[in-house]
């Protein structure tokens, strides 16, 4: 007897929890019906949080379609790449919408033009003429704020060390003579240089100035070169701050997450990085902690200039389909949807910042964004790699090298220019 | 029933081999055909056009520095692991040459991991190692006091590290050769020098390894083109660094197909399968003839 209701509970269990429990979403009337149709997705393991698989989630209720989610880990660039060369293609995906990446996806015989979608009128600033633009095609769908690089600092640790922003790189060396005086035990800026892509920030950072002033259009035009002194000091940067002991003394094996912790729990007083790692602080330790701990202040080598740059987080393109239109149409409706129907939940879940017109802010802005916003609005400047017409290698393995002692600034510079050149000569006039 | 009937009705058996035959014309022969070819090209992702190019990659090969770089790792990488895995596998060969059952046990407990995937020895291995990992904290007890050295974050340590780890996969495969060598020895040999009075050492000395030959050659051109070839467990725990002192060829050639230059990542694969060759068909006849010599 006993085992009999025992085996009908459990079967009421496992036929509520096939159902989910809760309301299950109706379709919406607006979307197409995509009932059987399945979509493959290729994306990045390190997105934005849950905003973004919710947002495929949401796609999935509102027109019955599946969606089957292909996560790269990294290095991301290269094994998407990888994959892509050997004539697979997903449904949609995300890739950096910058021009020096996308010309390795050859946009005009393999990606979607989106340049007719409602989107492309309603996204801000004019993002979309440089970002997944190509020859004035649009490419890429946008849905995330532009991401804001500078310093993202821990203001208890500051207002007891007493320091003042730094709004100049020599401010900034002045600032970590105080720090160390103050607190020895300390570091003033944490680099995860372990995983190698945190340490390029530095350089990206102060070079806005010069980027501001024109210096990527000298660099395209190849009437000057890395090796100029304006990037090289923006290399030496990192070197000298190693060399003042104004970071980590584990700078070569730290990592991001270490950059993260550091930062919020006061070990170190600043770190340079991006908007990005805003919604990881969140999830790690709350909106109200760090509302109240994290702020942003941007900086270059001679003002205090943001840095701005899109990525692939939340960057959408479609890849032609032309032995099956159909599917290719269902992808465009999810562009429609994340851009339209879908944005709104999405821009809730990810305390972003609106990029797209007719919506408002979320209310529960996070502070540092809410700062990096004003800096990105009074003072920014395009990251060199929104701007530069070819690849340039891998900048951040040379860093690793420089920062390991088996590199000089200047040979960082060199091989960013043999790099660049030689991409310039492949893609050809 | 009578053979030729049997012979009729299957025709010629040779035929059968057709299917295999043609499968590895498709994916073995004509590739490295191809890879001839393109490595002549200037084929790469951001163009559909194709061109030839001849000699233009080779001399940005050598102009770079990075394939002399990346031959030194390699060549490095794969001393460490010959030595390694053939000391190893033979010590264990050596411990466990008699069938017994409990050899038998201990034979498959180290033949395993070669049945592992490499990319999840590799992981693993990334995780035992990290600044938070188990080997650390297995340190930390030993001494007392906490340990978060980042093992695989010393660019000098790193390719030892990784050689080890690779040996560690592998030496089952060295042992269990070893093993067939020292079974085929007849005992007749090592009683006589029993007999005769010589110790132990001597007897591997002068009997042993001698007539090991035919395995060591065997084991020592598998570890060596192995660890030329090694790919997967490098990219799954240091994935070349740290500052590129773990990048063997193999690793800088993904690099360049991941982006996007196609016709130099075949370049450099047709050059690493030159430089295979030319240690290898050498070290082969020269063992070859150290087998006939004794």
């Amino acid at each position: 007897m006993r085992s009999r209701t025992l085996t009908m509970a459990a079967g009421v269990a496992l036929a509520l929890s096939a159902t989910g429990g809760a309301v299950v979403q109706a379709q919406d009337p607006e979307m197409p019906d995509l009932t059987g149709t399945t979509l493959t997705y290729w994306t990045s393991t390190t997105g934005v949080g849950q905003a973004i698989p919710n947002l495929i989630k949401g796609f999935e209720e509102a027109t019955g379609a599946t969606v089957e989610t292909v996560a790269f880990p990294d290095p991301f660039e290269q094994n998407f790449l990888t994959r892509w060369a050997t004539g697979d293609r997903p449904d949609f995906f995300n890739f950096h919408p910058v021009y020096s990446w996308m010309v390795r996806l050859n946009p005009s015989e393999t990606l979607v033009d989106l340049s007719a979608e409602d989107f492309v009128g309603k996204t801000k600033f004019g993002l979309l003429d440089s970002a997944g633009n190509e020859d004035g095609k649009n490419y890429a769908a946008v849905i995330t704020y532009p991401y804001i690089t500078g310093m993202l600092y821990n203001k208890q640790v500051f207002a007891d060390a007493g320091l003042s922003i730094p709004t100049t790189l020599d401010e900034f060396w002045t600032a970590c003579e105080t720090f160390k005086a103050a607190y020895p035990d300390k570091t003033f800026m944490f680099a995860g240089g372990g995983d190698l892509w945190p340490i390029q920030i530095f350089a990206f950072d102060l070079w806005a100035d010069d980027v501001k002033a024109g210096l990527m259009d000298e660099v395209n035009a190849g009437t000057t070169t890395f090796t100029d002194p304006r990037f090289v000091s923006g290399i030496q940067a990192l070197q000298d701050a190693i060399a003042k002991g104004c970071v980590n003394d584990d700078i070569t094996t730290a990592g991001f997450d270490g950059e993260l912790t550091s930062v919020f729990d006061g070990s170190a007083a600043m770190i340079a990085q991006g908007t990005w790692a805003i919604p990881s602080l969140i999830d790690a330790n709350g909106l109200d902690a760090v509302n109240e701990t994290i702020g942003f202040f941007p900086l270059s080598a001679r003002s205090a200039t943001a840095t701005w740059s899109v990525s692939q987080g939340g960057s959408f393109f479609v890849p032609v389909n032309t032995a099956d239109p159909a599917r290719q149409e269902a992808a465009l409706a999810f562009i429609r949807y994340a851009t339209g129907a879908g944005y709104a939940q999405y821009l809730a879940e990810s305390k972003d910042l609106p990029v797209l017109d007719g919506h408002e802010a979320p209310a529960d802005v996070s502070t540092p964004l809410l700062e990096a916003n004003a800096a990105y609005l009074e003072a920014s400047a395009p990251g060199f790699s929104m701007v530069i017409k070819a690849p340039y290698g891998d900048f951040h393995v040379s860093m690793g090298e420089m920062i390991n002692g088996e590199k000089t600034a200047e040979d960082v510079a060199a091989d960013l220019q043999r790099e660049f050149e030689r991409a310039v000569q492949t893609i050809g006039d | 029933m009578p053979a030729h009937g049997v012979r009729r009705a299957f025709g010629s058996v040779r035929w059968l081999a057709a299917p295999a035959l043609a499968l590895l014309v498709l994916f073995n022969l004509l590739p490295s055909a191809l890879q001839l070819v393109f490595a002549f090209t200037d084929w790469n992702s951001f163009r559909p056009e194709v061109r030839f190019t001849g000699l233009d990659n080779l001399q940005y090969l050598l102009d770079d520095g990075s394939l002399v770089r990346g031959v030194r790792v390699s060549l490095t990488f794969a001393i460490l692991v010959a030595v390694i895995q053939n000391g190893v596998g033979l010590l264990l060969a050596l411990a466990l040459e008699r069938t017994t059952r409990i050899n038998s046990v201990f034979r498959t407990i180290f033949f395993l991991p070669v049945l592992v995937s490499a990319i999840a020895v590799g992981y693993t291995f990334r995780g035992l190692l990290d600044g938070d990992g188990v080997v650390n904290g297995m340190l930390g007890m030993l001494t007392g006091s906490a340990i978060d050295q980042a093992w695989l974050g010393d660019k000098n340590l790193a390719i030892v590290l990784v050689a080890l780890i690779h040996s560690w996969k592998w030496v089952g495969l060295t042992m269990l050769i070893y093993i067939a060598g020292l079974n085929g020895i007849p005992e007749d040999y090592k009683e006589a020098a029993r007999v005769e009075g010589a110790s132990g050492l001597q007897t591997f000395r002068r009997i042993t390894m001698p007539l090991l030959a035919p395995a060591i050659t065997v084991n020592v051109v598998l570890t060596i083109v192995g660890g030329l070839t090694t790919f997967d467990i490098i990219f799954a725990t240091t994935r070349g660094g740290p500052a590129r002192s773990t990048e063997v060829l193999n690793m800088f050639i993904f690099g360049q197909y991941g982006s996007g230059y196609f016709g130099y990542a075949t370049a450099l694969s047709l050059v690493l399968f030159l430089i295979i060759c030319a240690i290898s068909l050498p070290l082969l006849a020269l063992l070859r003839r150290r087998e006939v010599s004794l």
